[in-house]
């Protein structure tokens, strides 16, 4: 049955729909900023946009692996200021090896949420609602509630600024962590528990997955991104401010649902999450040097994500043959 | 097999995008233009926030000054006093853009201070406007004395309660250094001069009025007593006032506060202000916009341009020109 | 002594369980906090909370119907732009003007979940950073001013009898609430689609129609907390109250309410807010660092629904049914 629903003309093509949001998008913001200020659009500027967007892409890519499960991390901006400080403090405190701290502090809430989530099921909205709160507080404890600098040099100035082969460090990070998340999604057991636990929570539960360690799990790849987020953060700014991070929690589901992958759950791909990232960039900063104010940015951003939401339901319904139409959730 | 298509075509477009980046890295100087004989000069500037009142008097003095000598001027605002990655992201484009001057107000000094060098090192000069970048080849340095506005608070708050009793601070976003030099400066002063005078409380949350109505009114509750408020701007100012008046308390508890927007100068002549500490915003726009375009030109900067703190009082404020202090209503960077 | 036992049981499935929360929170309050158990303090709770109160009922309704809606803060930070900016018309008319526009985002709200389907996470994100936008646009930034006093200043400084304009506003909200859920078909209609909008929609229910409405009744609650803001600050603020939205969730998932829909009580969002009132109020009264405020409002927040949530706190006694006031709402039967 559910072939007969794949094998559809209709249902493939719906397919390539969703996954066409963004890179219409993204075409659409690229020409724009480029018909608006020529010369803004040259490869150079092209290079820079995939080096910055990396903190966003990263944790995108995290905050796409809950979405799958049917959550959602509203705690990825503070886990990313506490990170950010972890990584700073071990640095100044072990030398570069410390760095690893913040990717550890990453995991370590994100194996917290999961907890929440998993196992003492608090809806997620709540559970990291409370690591919000949580994660802001200890970065600014220990920090002192100023930016940690980091003595003598950045090893992780390379990560900032630094180029491997023509591309910037930081956009070879994002696609090194996009395919490793994309492939153990779609080829290990674990990813496909995710996805299973995503599109039916109760079949998935009957066939043996385990609800609970599959959600720590996801939720612990969320902070891990998070953590290496962290360790771009820190290259760029050469220092840990407990502050980074404000706003990101919407950025990043803003990306993904832009990158089509579906609050409902039991789909995504990095691929296009990594474009919705890139958009949600190129909007930011080619919208500033057009000249736009940051209040029309918002605005566009706003649309955008209204946009995006109904071009999912829509591309749902059109690309489900009749006989599958189910009486859709309200 | 099917499923793997619509991967493949994000796969395709990634790749193709790093093949275009790839071969086109190569070509750096395809569009930083260097100011040739008349052509016109473009400075950007790039600060924290478009939509307080600080930063926009800095733009209007900016643009003053830009208009003045005929130069173009690029803004971009990163969004928020916390978001230094975005501002980074931002002078990284403006130095893409081929700009001949950086005018830049830090969301954090330490953060802005590795693209700053970059800037300077590519030959862009980088003129620091009152939240500086911690590097040490800034092209100029224009700021305001920021313990000097702490002091001021403290002598004109200390003196309205009498040089005793207790005061209450809102401290203002934490990781910010202006807030932090204001605080210093206002603790020390107390300490120094004041000594009878305690601080009971303090807060970095209450950064928005509302919230710095809330707080204001829990510590009234908790300090009956309280005889002041210590507050970073004037916007969280006017929210422990109306705290203040909503307890009826207004003869008792006075309030500082630096910064002068519409808001305070109502408050100051009502006299819900004891006093206000001022800067010459406007002036520190225009003074950081012509030090970058003197050094633009090849033309000598100066290396430092301090700008005169005032005390705005409800007795001085008719007479006192605020040309330079404010730009004027209705004016939006 | 087993019809005891029932009567009990009956008495504890119909309270809110965060409600020994709240005892346990008050008493800690009262003896450990100075000056929270005064009367001025508590008023002063009263009016701070009924902001809170007057979104969470808006929000209850919204997650009732399994939906969340994180455009308040949004919303009423463009309410005091309009309000302020239009106070020469008279304050009925800025008050006015401001609710109409509250209204119809709630209608937009509406619209995009209940006829095109859109998540409402999304739909409500959208209009969240849209609407901030839209603030920040309308006010260049920069707050703008107006005096405070006379009618403006009513809805938060004004009284009604012996209690204060804004805690009179929330109760009549919450009264009006309870009606809503408990004795109207569209309450009904609204636990319905939460529980099981598959069966409500077959069932021959305008789920449409009544999803829409929760939106726009929803709005019509923030936006008189929106007033009551507005009216407290005399400004037109971007960032007035942006966690707004948040806050209420909070306050109604440590009252009970079932974030996937369907289940939730008023008394159950009453004390979610007094719990969150009191735990803020009580911070603050502690004088504890900024630091350690910030880690305790997410600490009490998880602790607070861990401890409210029926599943491990009622262990002992045999599970209770969730306390949906829909008799026997279709999703009861596993």
């Amino acid at each position: 049955m559910i072939s007969d629903l794949r094998n559809t003309s209709r249902w493939r093509a719906g397919q390539i729909a969703q996954v066409a949001v963004a890179p219409v998008c993204l075409a659409i913001s690229l020409y724009t900023f480029f018909w608006i200020s020529p010369g803004e659009l040259s490869t150079n500027n092209l290079e820079h946009l995939i080096g910055q967007m990396a903190p966003i892409a990263i944790v995108a890519i995290g905050q796409m692996v809950v979405i799958i499960t049917r959550g959602f991390d509203l705690s990825v901006g503070s886990v990313a200021g506490l990170s950010v400080v972890m990584t700073a403090l071990g640095i100044n405190w072990i030398g570069p090896a410390g760095m690893v701290l913040g990717p550890i502090a990453g995991v370590a809430c994100g194996l917290f949420n999961g907890f929440l989530i998993g196992r003492l099921h608090i809806q997620p909205v709540i559970a990291t609602l409370g690591m919000l709160s949580i994660a802001r507080g200890l970065a600014l404890i220990f920090s002192g509630d100023s930016a940690v600098v980091i003595d003598g040099d950045n090893p992780l100035n390379f990560l900032g600024y630094g180029h491997i082969a023509g591309l910037p460090a930081a956009f070879v990070l994002t696609i090194a962590v996009a395919l490793v998340v994309g492939i153990a999604l779609a080829r290990t057991r674990g990813g496909r528990r995710v996805f299973m636990l995503g599109s039916n929570p109760e079949a998935a539960e009957l066939t043996g997955v385990r609800p609970a360690s599959t959600l720590i799990a996801a939720y612990a790849v969320t902070g891990l991104c998070v953590g290496i987020a962290a360790l771009v953060l820190v290259g760029r700014a050469g220092a840990g401010l407990p502050t980074e991070g404000q706003g990101l929690e919407l950025q990043t589901i803003a990306a993904a649902v832009i990158g089509g992958v579906s609050l409902t759950g039991g789909v995504g791909r990095p691929g296009t999450v990594l474009m919705g990232a890139l958009f949600i960039q190129s909007l930011a900063n080619g919208l500033t040097l057009a000249g736009y104010s940051p209040f029309v940015q918002e605005i566009i951003l706003g649309v955008v994500i209204l946009i995006a939401g109904l071009t999912e339901r829509v591309i749902r319904r059109v690309a489900t043959p009749r006989r599958f139409k189910e009486v859709s959730h309200a | 097999m099917r499923r793997l298509r619509p991967t493949a075509v994000a796969a395709a477009c990634v790749a193709l995008m790093a093949v275009a980046v790839g071969c086109g890295a190569s070509n750096d100087d395809s569009n930083s233009s260097s100011s040739g004989g008349g052509k016109q000069l473009t400075v950007g500037f790039s600060m924290p926030d478009s939509s307080e009142s600080f930063w926009v008097s800095m733009a209007y003095g900016v643009q003053q000054e830009a208009k003045k000598l005929g130069v173009k001027v690029v803004k971009a605002s990163a969004g928020g006093d916390a978001n230094a990655n975005q501002q980074i992201s931002q002078i990284q484009d403006l130095m893409q853009r081929g700009v001949d001057g950086l005018v830049v107000g830090a969301t954090d000094a330490n953060a802005v201070t590795p693209v700053v060098n970059q800037a300077i090192a590519q030959g862009i000069p980088v003129v620091g406007a009152s939240s500086l970048p911690n590097s040490k080849k800034l092209t100029s340095s224009v700021f305001t004395d920021n313990v000097g506005m702490g002091t001021i608070e403290a002598k004109c708050l200390g003196n309205a309660i009498g040089g005793k009793g207790s005061v209450a601070m809102l401290v203002g976003p934490a990781g910010q250094i202006w807030a932090d030099l204001r605080a210093k400066g206002f603790k020390d002063t107390l300490k120094k001069e004041f000594p009878n005078v305690k601080v009971v409380a303090s807060t970095r949350l209450a950064d928005n009025r509302n919230a710095a109505l809330t707080t204001t009114q829990n510590w009234l509750q908790r300090f009956p007593a309280l005889n002041g408020i210590y507050s970073v701007t004037d916007d969280t100012g006017a929210g422990a006032v109306d705290a203040i008046q909503a307890a009826h308390k207004a003869g008792q508890v006075k309030v500082s506060a630096s910064n002068f927007s519409p808001a305070a100068r109502q408050l100051l002549q009502k006299g819900l202000f004891t006093c206000t500490a001022a800067q010459q915003i406007v002036t520190q726009g225009e003074q950081a916009l012509l030090q970058a375009v003197n050094a633009a030109k090849k033309q000598p900067v100066k290396a430092t341009v301090v700008t005169p703190v005032v005390k705005l009082t409800k007795q001085n404020v008719a007479q006192t020109n605020l040309a330079k202090l404010q730009a004027p209503a209705g004016f939006t960077p | 002594m087993t019809w005891m036992r029932e009567r009990l049981d009956g008495i504890r499935r119909d309270m809110p369980p965060a409600l020994w929360v709240l005892v346990v929170l008050f008493v800690v309050l009262w003896i450990a906090a100075p000056g929270f158990g005064t009367s001025s303090n508590l008023a002063n709770v009263g009016r701070i909370g009924a902001v809170l109160a007057l979104a969470a009922c808006g929000q209850g309704i919204v997650i009732i119907t399994g939906g969340l809606d994180l455009s308040s803060g949004s919303v009423v930070a463009v309410m005091s732009v309009i309000a302020v900016l239009h106070v020469q018309s008279g304050v009925a008319a800025a008050f006015g003007l401001a609710v109409l526009f509250a209204l119809g985002v709630g209608a937009v709200n509406g619209l995009l979940v209940s006829r095109f389907d859109v998540p409402p996470f999304l739909a409500t994100l959208g209009m969240l950073v849209a609407l901030h936008g839209l603030a920040g646009l309308l006010v260049g930034g920069i707050p703008v001013e107006t005096s405070p006093g006379g009618a403006f200043s009513w809805p938060s400084n004004g009284n009604v009898g012996p209690i204060s304009a804004p805690l009179f506003l929330a109760l009549v909200g919450i009264l009006i609430l309870a009606v809503l859920l408990r004795r109207t078909r569209l309450g009904r209609v609204w636990f319905m689609i939460g529980s099981n909008p598959g069966a409500a929609r077959v069932a021959g229910l305008r789920t449409r129609w009544s999803l829409f409405l929760a939106y726009v009744i929803a709005a019509a609650f923030v936006s008189i907390a929106g007033i009551i803001l507005t009216s407290r600050v005399h400004s037109g603020q971007q960032n007035l109250q942006p966690t707004l939205a948040f806050e209420a969730i909070a306050a109604c998932a440590i009252g009970g309410l079932s974030m996937s829909g369907g289940v939730g009580q008023v008394s159950g969002i009453v004390v979610g807010v007094l719990i969150v009132a009191f735990v803020t109020n009580g911070l603050t009264l502690l004088n504890v660092s900024s630091d350690v405020y910030t880690i305790s409002v997410g600490v009490m927040t998880i602790g607070s629904v861990l401890l409210a949530s029926r599943r491990w706190y009622w262990a002992s006694w045999r599970p209770a049914a969730p306390a949906v006031d829909v008799g026997e709402a279709p999703g009861e039967l596993s």
